[in-house]
């Protein structure tokens, strides 16, 4: 049985504290999250109306997780869109 | 831990200052050392001055060291030691695909490259750092929590 992997939607990456849950639930190997450049795209738009000081900010929060989960990205084709 | 695949070695508290000038005196790169047994200088190999270095930093702080070389393979009582989890949950890694796992053959004993483990533990304590960084950039950035 492998691990359930989640591709999350943007509604569900504010507050940060849902995030921090889904992320640590990743850490702790009970699903594995995957994400896509439009979906950290769309993140940065969708903080920034949240109240992100600026879309810079906004940015250096995606570019951690991209760091931090670097082989947990999947391309649009794998998406089928 | 009774099996001789790791070896976990714990220092007393009376130990510490002692500890303490281990570290201090490797604290330069490239620092040697001659060991004195009896009649015999032995001058140590840098690795093994890095090892002592690294050993004595752990222990300093009041943790244990694990000595487990990456060629060994571990029983999933002993995999579950070095992560500091249950056995169940390495048991469920195992069936995840997370670890790999060896049967030997007509048994049902399964083993597990401690290298596997260890690369396991690194990737897991590096991710929880960045996850650290993420919402502290997010607080930073004025998202709420």
């Amino acid at each position: 049985m492998a691990l359930q992997t989640v591709f999350p939607d943007t509604s569900v990456c504010f507050p940060i504290s849902v995030l921090d849950l889904l992320l640590r639930c990743d850490e702790r190997d009970l699903h594995r999250i995957v994400w896509s450049e439009d979906l950290l795209r769309e993140l940065e738009r969708v903080w920034v109306r949240q109240g992100a000081r600026t879309v810079g900010s906004a940015q250096s929060v995606t570019a951690a997780i991209r760091s931090t989960f670097p082989d947990q990205r999947i391309d649009r084709d794998v998406m089928g869109r | 831990m009774s099996d001789s695949a790791v070896s976990e070695i714990h220092a007393a508290a009376s130990e510490h200052d002692q500890l303490d000038a281990v570290r201090r005196v490797f604290a330069d790169e490239g620092a040697s050392a001659r060991v004195v047994v009896g009649a015999e200088v032995v001058e140590l190999p840098p690795s093994l001055v890095r090892l002592l270095a690294a050993g004595a930093g752990v222990l300093g702080d009041g943790d244990a060291v694990a000595l487990v070389s990456e060629e060994t393979e571990l029983s999933p009582a002993e995999a579950a030691r070095l992560l500091g989890v249950s056995r169940q949950y390495v048991d469920r890694l195992v069936a995840d695909g997370v670890l790999p796992v060896r049967r030997l053959p007509q048994s049902r004993y399964r083993k597990i490259p401690a290298r596997a483990v260890l690369a396991h533990r690194a990737a897991k304590d590096a991710k929880a750092a960045g996850i650290d960084s993420i919402l502290e950039i997010a607080d930073e950035a004025g998202l709420d929590y």
